[in-house]
């Protein structure tokens, strides 16, 4: 069954079909918040306020064909409220900032904590998940979002540009100079060259 | 990059979103240029690398109940299904408000002898537009009858007209007719009068000139003198 054929079933009180589809896309939207924002409780949360959106303002939604694109700019609105609140909480408290960097850890933190053996090591033990993520936090949110949503959420560019209300050409740089970002900051922790030449 | 080559067309092709032609093109002269080259494979080496993040199973384990409606909430659930369907509200809506207009205006609809009758406000009801429509239809054919009367008049008197010439024609004929024979009856006593008339005079001019030679006869021989 659809998204459109669930959400029709949901508007008319099945809340069946909204599990269905809240269960369809728990996944990909955990996982696209999670690596937006980088924090897996607080992607959690997130996740779970998309889903009440969902429920509260799914009827205001005019084309059901459109839920994807829909629910994307949900999730997106959410983490970038996280994002106001992160740089909040950076220039509030200096303690903040340092306990936010320890919890969290920056890349150079995890290479120099970790005992890195080699880069199969490393991915045996998810530290590549570790090292990506931390990269991602490094580069501008506009660039991380659209690397979110093309390289992990698999997303065309003319749905991202729809997302995120910018034109394609847009998208397409600021994924160009986020690849490029994240190389460089791979690059910088030490720990591109190797790991990625083996990766290819 | 130090050639003409857009980063996005780089991008496109990296994720597979060039035309046939387009991708020949670009893979054309990412063969040929070195600094293209270089990037296009780092941004592939990056890429590969973004992928070992792979997507995780949340157990967010959310499950929405449904949750029993108040008597507002049903209504304005009601009244929101209603309200966005178009065409299911504003036929009725619209036909609602087209009922109170016309309740409002007085309005009056009557169909009567083939004819729909339309009357707003209490001066023009439907009765006094039926009556008023009855005058106008007696009126006509009111006239129509006097105008068939008049027509049917005429022709009775052009009929009569011509009746009494031609009774009058017939009349003159016999009158003339009888003149003439009259006329011809008298002619013929004029006549016979003049006949007997002559006949008499004549025999009295007999008479006379007999008398007279008689007389002459007497008074020339001498022995009739006394």
């Amino acid at each position: 069954m659809t998204d459109a054929a669930l959400i029709e079933r949901f508007l008319n009180g099945d809340i069946n079909a909204f599990n269905t589809l809240i269960w369809r896309w728990e996944k990909p939207l955990y996982n696209f918040i999670l690596r937006t924002i980088g924090n897996r409780e607080h992607a959690k949360d997130l996740c779970q306020m998309v889903f009440i959106r969902m429920y509260k303002q799914l009827k205001t939604l005019k084309d059901p064909e459109k839920f994807s694109s829909w629910v994307y700019r949900i999730a997106l609105n959410l983490c970038k409220d996280e994002f106001k609140k992160k740089r909040t909480r950076r220039t509030v408290s200096l303690d903040a900032l340092t306990s936010e960097d320890s919890d969290q850890n920056t890349v150079k933190h995890q290479f120099q904590d970790r005992s890195i053996g080699s880069p199969e090591e490393l991915m045996q033990n998810r530290q590549v998940e570790s090292i990506i993520k931390n990269a991602l936090k490094k580069i501008p949110d506009e660039q991380r979002v659209v690397i979110v949503m093309k390289q992990y959420q698999g997303l065309k560019f003319t749905e991202i540009a729809d997302i995120l209300n910018e034109p394609i050409n847009t998208v397409k740089s600021r994924l160009y100079y986020g690849l490029r970002a994240m190389r460089k900051v791979l690059e910088e922790s030490n720990f591109s060259k190797e790991v990625l030449l083996h990766e290819m | 990059m130090k050639c003409d080559m857009a980063p996005e067309t780089l991008i496109s092709l990296l994720y597979d979103e060039l035309d046939l032609i387009e991708e020949k093109k670009v893979r054309k002269h990412i063969e040929c240029c070195a600094s293209c080259r270089k990037i296009y494979q780092e941004l592939e080496q990056t890429t590969t690398l973004l992928d070992q993040w792979e997507d995780e199973t949340p157990a967010l384990k959310t499950v929405f109940l449904h949750e029993p409606a108040t008597v507002w909430q049903s209504w304005k659930e009601k009244i929101r299904q209603f309200t966005e369907k178009p065409l299911a509200w504003s036929i009725p809506v619209a036909a609602s408000v087209a009922v109170i207009l016309l309740f409002l205006f007085q309005f009056q609809l009557k169909y009567e002898n083939g004819d729909w009758l339309v009357a707003f406000g209490k001066s023009g009801s439907v009765e006094s537009q039926l009556e008023a429509k009855m005058d106008a239809k007696i009126e006509s054919t009111l006239a129509e009858l006097q105008t068939r009367n008049m027509e049917q008049l005429v022709t009775l008197i052009q009929e009569s007209e011509a009746r009494q010439r031609r009774d009058f024609t017939l009349a003159l004929n016999e009158f003339s007719q009888q003149q003439e024979y009259r006329r011809r009856q008298d002619l013929q006593l004029v006549g016979q009068g003049l006949q007997g008339l002559h006949r008499q005079t004549e025999g009295r001019y007999q008479q006379t000139s007999t008398l007279i030679n008689d007389l002459i006869r007497m008074t020339s021989s001498p022995d009739s003198q006394p």
